[in-house]
């Protein structure tokens, strides 16, 4: 059992699907660092050239742009931060999420069946998917927040430029964002893993209804878009926000996020992926 | 002939075997119907007397969203009714040419002797599948502006488009207008060229990434209020008609066209030179 788990975990992470999949991601977020980057040394260049014609020495609002609003999590206005959060559904699905549709139709799912057993090799595939997906979104993020601390100072927010932020008091972990900013970026990185590892998940659900691959990796948007409109049914500013499109940015996007609505969510995701795969794929007849 | 026959069996299984897909683009269209009659109540609740009409509930499903100023204080919000309204169709329309030419396509292309038939038959298939997709819309509105007693006509409401995409006043081009009919017609039109495009770039990239890139082109002309963002034509309210500083959409019609013909070209010079075999 233990060697199918590593099979298919190696197979998830080295694979050119992968490799696209962060590429591609990582090649967004690019755009959104060398903005906000730009915008840092244009900050700084305004204050001293105010210095140097005034004589005067001027507040250098050194908490107001720090890497905690210029990484990509931080701010939701660039454009390559709003293309990353709106396509990670499938960039989270193309590293592993076609792969048992893949299987199915060449026969590997058979071998695998014999030689394992099935739940051993549902149990695997849905590891696989689950972390190739989940990774896929956290490296173009840790890779982003790595190229912006390079040139960005990571200062210690400060809530009286809570509006430099948009992290207001009523947010989800406002008070550890202005204390322990390093903090909050790991859980978010943290709940972005455990999303997007459940979103490629969906990839795995759709399967045992279609034999296309595309359709399999694509499905997990449509159903995030989905979510994304029902927040109509929620229509106060004060619902907090049902869509993972929008609370699995750190930067809240007109709504906050909740802790309620995240841990419910997950849950259901997961029940739904993993009874759907593990549980309904262990009793479904291969041949 | 060939053609003839050729299309009549691309309509038989990329159209009408795929009824699904259509019943889809029905309950997108009723589900953003019932939700355009509950904006109505509310802007009645506001003390506004005026009519509303057809027009207005196909600027709800077709209006797309407001110039985006980005600020830091001004996240972006993309407008999921209009995505929810385009993409499907390029999901839809994205597999069909691809499959067919790996499996039985490959023999009607040898008894068709030549690749330009099929080529121009599956841009007609993908023409006739986009109107048919935004015909149903259109249909479920008409009958759902029928059923609701909204006046059959196209004239906008200025004061309900401010309500539903929270437009200020002073950007707005004009008062209550009627719409010229090709205005409601470019968004159509856009998404055919959009469907071909697409189609297009799977003779030179993966479909998946070819979905990604039209998925990415309409975020960007959400994000971006510019005459070349081609999405930007397919929302309504961007039109200089209703927006002080929209987009021309006769300009509009020129760029659609010339985005249609070149990727009907670059598709049909690509295909020439296509290898068709061992594809997975």
């Amino acid at each position: 059992m233990w060697n199918t788990f590593k099979l298919e975990i190696k197979k998830s992470v080295m694979n050119k699907f992968f490799l696209i999949a962060v590429i591609i991601g990582f090649g967004i977020t690019v755009f959104s660092a060398l903005y906000n980057i730009d915008r840092y040394y244009y900050d700084l260049e305004t204050v001293s050239r105010i210095e140097r014609n005034t004589g005067a020495v001027y507040n250098p609002t050194s908490a107001g742009l720090t890497i905690f609003n210029c990484w990509i999590g931080g701010e939701g206005y660039t454009l390559g931060s709003s293309a990353f959060f709106f396509i990670f559904p499938i960039l989270v699905a193309i590293p592993y999420g076609w792969s048992y549709c893949e299987e199915k139709k060449s026969g590997y799912v058979r071998n695998m069946a014999i030689r394992s057993g099935k739940a051993a090799y549902y149990g695997a595939k849905y590891a696989a998917v689950f972390l190739s997906g989940g990774l896929a979104m956290v490296i173009p993020l840790i890779l982003n927040l790595l190229l912006v601390a390079a040139f960005v100072p990571a200062v210690t927010p400060d809530p009286s430029y809570c509006e430099y932020y948009g992290i207001w008091a009523s947010s989800l972990m406002s008070m550890l964002l202005y204390s322990k900013p390093l903090l909050y970026v790991l859980i978010y990185l943290i709940i972005d893993f455990i999303f997007c590892g459940l979103i490629s998940c969906f990839s795995l659900v759709v399967t045992a209804f279609v034999k296309n691959k595309v359709v399999a990796v694509l499905f997990p948007f449509f159903i995030m878009l989905g979510l994304d409109y029902s927040q109509k049914l929620f229509p106060s500013s004060t619902d907090p926000s049902i869509s993972p499109m929008k609370f699995l940015h750190p930067f809240p996007l007109m709504r906050q996020a909740s802790w309620t609505v995240i841990i419910l969510e997950a849950v259901v995701f997961s029940a739904i992926t993993f009874i759907m795969t593990v549980v309904r794929g262990g009793k479904n007849e291969i041949y | 002939m060939k053609y003839i026959k050729l299309l009549k069996f691309d309509i038989q299984n990329g159209i009408l075997k795929k009824q699904k897909v259509y019943a889809i683009a029905f309950i997108i269209a009723a589900v953003f119907c019932f939700d355009f009659s509950n904006s109505v109540k509310i802007f009645k609740l506001t003390g506004q007397n005026q009519s509303v009409s057809f027009a207005d509930c196909i600027l709800y499903i077709y209006g797309g969203m407001r110039e985006y100023i980005p600020s830091p204080t001004n996240p972006f919000v993309f407008p999921v009714i209009w995505v929810l309204v385009f993409l499907p169709l390029c999901f839809f329309t994205l597999n069909y040419p691809y499959q067919d030419m790996q499996s039985f396509g490959q023999q009607v292309l040898i008894r068709t002797k030549g690749r330009f038939l099929w080529w121009l038959s599956k841009c007609t298939w993908n023409i006739l599948s986009s109107c048919f997709y935004h015909g149903v819309i259109y249909l479920t509105a008409f009958i759902f502006s029928l059923l609701s007693g909204i006046g059959i006509n196209r004239n906008i409401n200025m004061e309900m488009l401010q309500l539903n995409f929270q437009i200020k006043p002073e950007l707005l081009a004009a008062g209550n207008i009627s719409f010229p009919i090709f205005a409601f017609l470019l968004p159509v039109l856009l998404s055919v060229a959009i469907n071909l495009f697409q189609m297009t770039l799977c003779l030179f990239i993966k479909p998946l990434f070819s979905f990604l890139t039209v998925a990415l082109l309409m975020l960007s002309s959400a994000y971006l209020l510019s005459p070349w963002m081609v999405g930007n034509y397919a929302m309504i309210i961007r039109s200089d008609l209703v927006l002080k500083k929209g987009v021309n959409f006769n300009i509009g019609f020129i760029i659609v066209l010339a985005l249609f013909v070149l990727s009907f070209i670059c598709g049909m010079i690509r295909f020439h030179y296509y290898d068709i075999l061992n594809r997975d």
